[in-house]
């Protein structure tokens, strides 16, 4: 671990480039990348790295050693733990780094990319079974965007350590730093399913990704509640809903409150405020939908659980298709 | 279609806890005597460091006829400099801890006791909902 230390004791000055680019007042990005460059130039130690069985390096492709910032930065989340341990320099290069005999990470991105919406999917489904399709994908596409895992690539840090190529002649347009840092994200995934295996990763996922917080009541999108939530009543075989006001204040004056609550006979299913009594109708409709299709399991399953030693499978619950309006 | 599309927030603690410090460069000078104790710091303990905490990545630079400096380099984006002129190798230790905890924000004094993203766990008081004082 001694490896992440990189020194010049001696009291040879540095070259006029270390040093400059160490006191210059540049933009730090810049002025890291300077210091880091070229980690191997002085050194003469042998390259030797164990391979797994997982990496086939039976053609001219070399083992690099991992630059000082990529072995921080798989410390710094955990994937220090990959037995291969080529695997994080594959991880954070890009297709676009062509450099002969060096591993991309397009493999790890496909496969990261199907694992990550795989346990993004089923951690959703089984908490909340009611939950219509289609917002069901609405908040996994949330989870699992390009722009959602650039955002944390940039939390990771993958910024500093990405190596990738931003334009070639031949291309029409530049390559985005977004999509770059999403793959690298992806590959991180898929590095862990084919290292550690598909537990391995999917720990990986609720710590990463689940334990965001994400607000899921705004994915809801129903134009006309209160159409839509009598048809749910009626197909559940629950008495119609009506709209109570249950209290007010200020309704001659310039800033009226209404509460309104939407009862089932007896018993109240939602409940919404509003500034006209339309509008505290509309919220409670929502509110009562909201409360039926974000129905939270607190005590489930994965299917994935099987994966563990001695896990049992316990079949998750599918709610209702969603009414036809 | 919602007007503005939804992230998910960090919440770094929360599932995985990601250290916020990835980088701490150490510049001595080779000559000066402000950098006697920087000296001994990087001699003795700095391995020590770096071996505890394998997620920093340290590097050593001198830098001649200037105080020594550690600068802590962030995920955020920020960096914080620390000047340890004629500091002794513990005083250093304190001021490297410090680089390694922080989280790159600038400091600021928080006047309220809690931060957090839910309101409260019995809900926020409402006129509405309560019933109205009897004598």
């Amino acid at each position: 671990m001694a490896g992440v230390l990189r020194s010049s004791l001696t009291p040879v000055l540095a070259r006029g480039t270390m040093r400059v680019a160490a006191v210059r007042a540049c933009p730090p990005l810049a002025r890291t990348f300077l210091i880091n460059a070229k980690p191997t130039k002085k050194s003469k130690q042998e390259e030797i790295i164990t391979s797994s069985p997982a990496q086939d390096t039976d053609s001219k492709y070399r083992i690099e050693k991992p630059t000082t910032a990529v072995v921080a930065f798989a410390h710094r989340l955990g994937l220090n733990q990959l037995k291969d341990q080529t695997l994080p320099m594959r991880i954070v290069t890009h297709a676009s780094y062509e450099r002969v005999g060096i591993q991309t990470n397009e493999r790890l991105d496909y496969l990261g990319a199907k694992v990550l919406d795989m346990f993004v999917l089923e951690y959703l489904h089984a908490k909340y079974p009611k939950m219509p399709t289609k917002m069901l994908q609405e908040a996994v596409a949330t989870y699992t965007r390009t722009t959602t895992l650039a955002q944390m690539a940039k939390e990771f840090g993958v910024e500093d350590v990405a190596r990738w190529t931003r334009s070639k002649p031949d291309m029409e347009h530049q390559l985005s730093s977004k999509t770059v840092k999403a793959s690298v994200v992806r590959a991180m995934v898929g590095a862990l399913y084919v290292d550690q295996g598909p537990l391995q990763a999917r720990a990986f996922v609720h710590n990463h990704f689940l334990s965001r917080d994400l607000d899921l009541v705004s994915l809801l999108e129903i134009e006309e509640p209160k159409r839509y939530l009598s048809f749910l009543m009626k197909r559940l075989g629950r008495e119609r809903p009506v709209a109570r006001l249950m209290s007010e204040t200020g309704r001659q004056s310039k800033a009226p409150v209404f509460i309104v609550g939407v009862y089932s006979g007896m018993e109240k299913i939602g409940e919404g405020f509003g500034s006209s009594l339309k509008m505290a109708e509309f919220r409670a409709n929502k509110d009562a939908l909201t409360k039926y299709y974000l129905e939270e399991h607190k005590d489930f399953g994965l299917p994935s659980d099987v994966e563990a030693e001695g896990g049992v499978y316990r079949s998750t619950k599918i709610g209702d298709t969603e009414v036809v309006v | 279609m919602s007007a503005q599309m939804v992230h998910p927030v960090l919440k770094n603690g929360v599932g995985a806890f990601v250290p916020q410090c990835r980088r701490l460069v150490f510049h001595y000078c080779e000559r000066s005597g402000s950098s006697r104790g920087m000296i001994e710091y990087l001699k003795k303990d700095l391995i020590q460091f770096a071996k505890e905490h394998p997620h920093v990545e340290v590097i050593v630079t001198p830098r001649p006829s200037k105080h020594p400096v550690i600068r802590g380099l962030y995920l955020n984006g920020k960096d914080k400099v620390v000047c340890v002129r004629n500091m002794e190798p513990t005083d250093i230790a304190g001021k490297v801890a410090l680089l390694k905890e922080s989280s790159g924000n600038k400091m600021k004094t928080f006047k309220k006791p809690v931060i957090s993203t839910t309101e409260s766990v019995r809900g926020i008081w409402s006129p509405f909902h309560t019933a109205p004082h009897k004598i």
